[in-house]
């Protein structure tokens, strides 16, 4: 259930941190797993923010940027069709280019089961877990 | 259309109509009848189905000269063209009533999981038929479950015994097509009047909300919480433009009020099962209403019919479980027209003493003391 | 179904009117007598279910005012019991007699328990997944840490019971766990087949006085992962199926863990 100013985890390692939804991708009111929304880096991971002088290619974004992203996990509940629901612990979501390719190399953390419904299988692949 | 004229003039026809047909056999002819002649139209002018619905003068009636014989096209207005506009969305066959017992879910093979509503058929008996002699329209008056004859009227007591059935807790009418849709009154449906597969519409009063606000009932979006605003919060605001608009609040504006308590249909849901035993009909998804609410099934107007095959199966097996409905239905309404001469010459009691019993002992199949069924 | 007015009724009025049937025999002979006639030339009178009859008084003089006769739904007379709700009749052909009253098939006034037990029959025929969902203490409870597989293969889910929500064929667990640092919590429908098996990993040391433990949610009390203790649940019973032999591996089948 993001919306406009949500604020959502960054989980590659693309360089962000913390972004934050300004649009959602469709004609929807609020984005779930899976979806596409363009956000706005607001936090630049530190270990990026702090080499970005040095080496512009290991930050790929900073703050301010504006890319378009998928959202992996929400807080809200996500029902699937055998009556199961998931829900995780915060918002996260993997920045991607305007093709729908990811902007990072790694993702860090567990993705949500429902990206292999939307086919971002590229996600889905760098992902350690999937639940 | 034939020209219509006023049923006074045509009622010996009925009469003698009516002895030849079992289904419309509902409709008594009047003995108490004032005595009319054929030829002379009556002067005053009386509206409704039996008399015509012109309030026109029978002698100044100018349809005679509009008719299809005369070279004109058939009329657009008129019930017998409302009648013909609503073919294609009247169902061809009665639908049931129900209660909701409440939700559920089926769990598919390949792990799919459905919610289902689950409707349960209560003594669901057919009450009586609508014809379009008598009505204006084909219907099927269905009723549901049972009461206690302490909470029915004396004027439905009377119509229950005309019919031979127990007083029903509710009573519902379903439209359909035409005459071949009617049901012989008395038998029982059952969930096997729908098969699984089939599309029904399913129609129950929501949950009712109470009075609510405008934002609660409409979705307004309420007032600013600051800059100002006194508190006014969650009222509707203006409810029309001034003086340009003509000062005035237009019919139908959204306001507070009541919220829910109103029909709401749910269409083409998918029947998943259905059990004679356990009696009930399991339809696809949700249906409006709290559990124990009265809701109406019917065959899916926006869905192909049911096929023919089943409708006449289904149409067989009724007749099959209850093949002597109409003479139940006969006796029971010779016998109610006893009664009720003897309630209006004030012989009941003596009739309850006496007659009747011996007459009911008689006639039921447990032979017992009159006083055990008295 | 009329049972509670007559049977409130006084017996005097029914004495009285007896009495005054007799009284006016002529009159009654001369009514039975029109009534006998009918009812012969009405074939089907015969065939009218039973019926009472319901009786308006005037509430002052308490005297009839008027009778109507109240039909009974007709049920199968092979009955004994009339109390008994459930009427069963075969299922296609309730080919009733001609002589017999149609039988009406009155439906149990709740069938969701059984309508819930056919479905579990069919989605659970061994019967071990109620079994976890049994208050007993066999079944699982709110702060067991159970271990769910999937029938498409994929990681098996773990972690602390948070609740159970016991629905009949829609009965479903709440697990929490942390995968990757991060807190997952899932709902599974314990009938549902792409739930392989669903064990008890752990049993909770003490009983939970919860019956929803939602504060496992705040940083306080929450247990974190469970995999360590999943492992380690995993390794000791590998070692008792090798030593016990013929035991089977847990897919397909809830069965409460060995201590």
């Amino acid at each position: 259930m993001l919306q406009l100013k949500s604020l959502i985890n960054c989980i590659d390692n693309s360089g962000a941190a913390v972004v934050e939804c300004i649009q959602i991708i469709g004609q929807k009111k609020l984005a779930s797993i899976g979806d596409r929304i363009v956000v706005v880096v607001q936090k630049q991971s530190p270990g990026h923010a702090a080499g970005m002088s040095a080496s512009s290619s290991s930050g790929k974004v900073k703050r301010g940027d504006m890319r378009h992203a998928v959202v992996v996990r929400t807080k809200q509940r996500v029902t699937r069709r055998d009556g199961s629901v998931v829900r995780f612990d915060d918002n996260a979501c993997v920045l991607i280019n305007k093709a729908g390719d990811p902007v990072g190399t790694r993702v860090n953390g567990i993705v949500g089961q429902e990206l292999r419904k939307r086919k971002w299988s590229k996600i889905l692949s760098m992902a350690p877990m999937q639940a | 259309m034939a020209p219509r004229l006023p049923a006074r003039c045509w009622r010996q026809l009925q009469t003698h109509h009516h002895q030849q047909s079992t289904i419309t056999t509902l409709v008594r002819p009047r003995a108490s009848s004032p005595p009319t002649t054929t030829l002379l139209l009556p002067r005053t002018t009386t509206r409704g189905v039996k008399y015509g619905w012109s309030t026109l003068s029978p002698r100044a009636k100018v349809t005679r000269f509009n008719q299809v014989t005369a070279g004109l096209p058939a009329p657009t207005t008129g019930p017998a063209a409302a009648l013909k506009r609503r073919e294609r969305t009247t169902p061809v066959r009665a639908g049931v009533l129900a209660i909701k017992k409440g939700m559920t879910a089926f769990m598919g093979k390949a792990g799919a999981r459905i919610p289902c509503t689950v409707l349960q058929l209560d003594r669901v008996q057919t009450v009586a038929n609508k014809t379009r002699a008598k009505n204006g329209y084909f219907a099927v008056q269905v009723g549901l479950g049972e009461k206690s004859a302490d909470n029915v009227t004396a004027p439905l007591l009377g119509y229950f015994e005309a019919k031979g059935i127990a007083p029903k807790r509710e009573l519902a009418e379903f439209k359909v097509r035409d005459a071949s849709g009617l049901l012989p009154v008395g038998v029982q449906l059952l969930p096997d009047w729908f098969h699984v597969g089939q599309w029904v519409d399913v129609r129950a009063n929501s949950r009712g909300m109470g009075f609510a606000g405008g934002m609660k009932r409409h979705g307004f979006k309420g007032q600013e919480a600051s800059h100002g605003n006194s508190k006014n919060h969650r009222t509707i605001g203006t409810v029309g433009p001034s003086q340009g608009g003509g000062s005035r609040v237009y019919p139908g504006k959204k306001m507070p009020g009541r919220m829910g308590n109103e029909r709401v249909t749910m269409q083409n849901l998918p029947v998943l099962m259905v059990d004679n035993d356990l009696g009930i009909v399991v339809v696809k998804g949700c249906v409006a209403g709290p559990k124990g609410c009265v809701v109406k099934i019917q065959d899916a107007v926006k869905k192909p019919p049911p096929p023919q095959k089943f409708v006449e199966h289904s149409r067989k097996v009724l007749e099959e479980r209850f093949p002597d409905a109409e003479e139940v239905l006969e006796a029971a309404r010779k016998r109610h027209l006893e009664l009720k001469e003897a309630r209006r010459e004030g012989r009941i009691e003596q009739l309850l003493a006496a007659g009747v019993i011996q007459e009911a002992a008689a006639a039921s199949p447990i032979p017992g003391d009159a006083s055990v069924v008295y | 179904m009329n049972v509670a007015p007559l049977s409130r009724r006084p017996l005097g009025c029914l004495k009285t009117a007896l009495r005054q049937s007799r009284q006016q025999n002529a009159l009654v002979c001369r009514s039975m007598a029109t009534a006998t006639a009918t009812s012969q030339s009405a074939p089907g009178l015969a065939r009218l279910p039973d019926h009472n009859f319901y009786q308006l008084k005037d509430s002052k003089t308490k005297k009839l005012r008027s009778a109507f006769a109240v039909y009974q739904t007709p049920m199968v007379k092979t009955e004994p019991d009339p109390k008994k709700v459930v009427k069963r009749l075969p299922r296609n052909a309730p080919r009733v007699p001609a002589e017999k009253l149609p039988g009406f098939l009155i439906p149990p006034p709740d069938p969701m328990p059984m309508l819930h037990a056919t479905q579990i029959a069919r989605m659970d025929p061994t019967g071990a997944r109620t079994a976890l969902l049994a208050k007993t203490r066999q079944g699982a409870r709110p702060g067991d840490i159970l271990m769910v597989t999937h029938r498409r293969g994929g990681e098996p889910f773990s972690g602390v019971c948070m609740s159970i929500r016991r629905a009949g064929i829609d009965s479903a667990v709440l697990l929490r766990t942390h995968l990757n640092k991060v807190g997952v919590e899932m709902w599974y429908k314990v009938y549902n087949k792409n739930v392989a098996g669903i064990e008890i990993v752990k049993r909770a040391r003490k009983r939970a006085r919860r019956a929803r433990l939602t504060y496992l949610r705040q940083p306080k009390h929450d247990m974190g992962s469970v995999s360590e203790i999943v492992a380690q649940w995993k390794k000791t019973r590998k070692i008792m199926s090798t030593r016990g032999g013929g035991q089977k591996g847990g897919k397909g089948k809830a069965k409460p863990a060995k201590k």
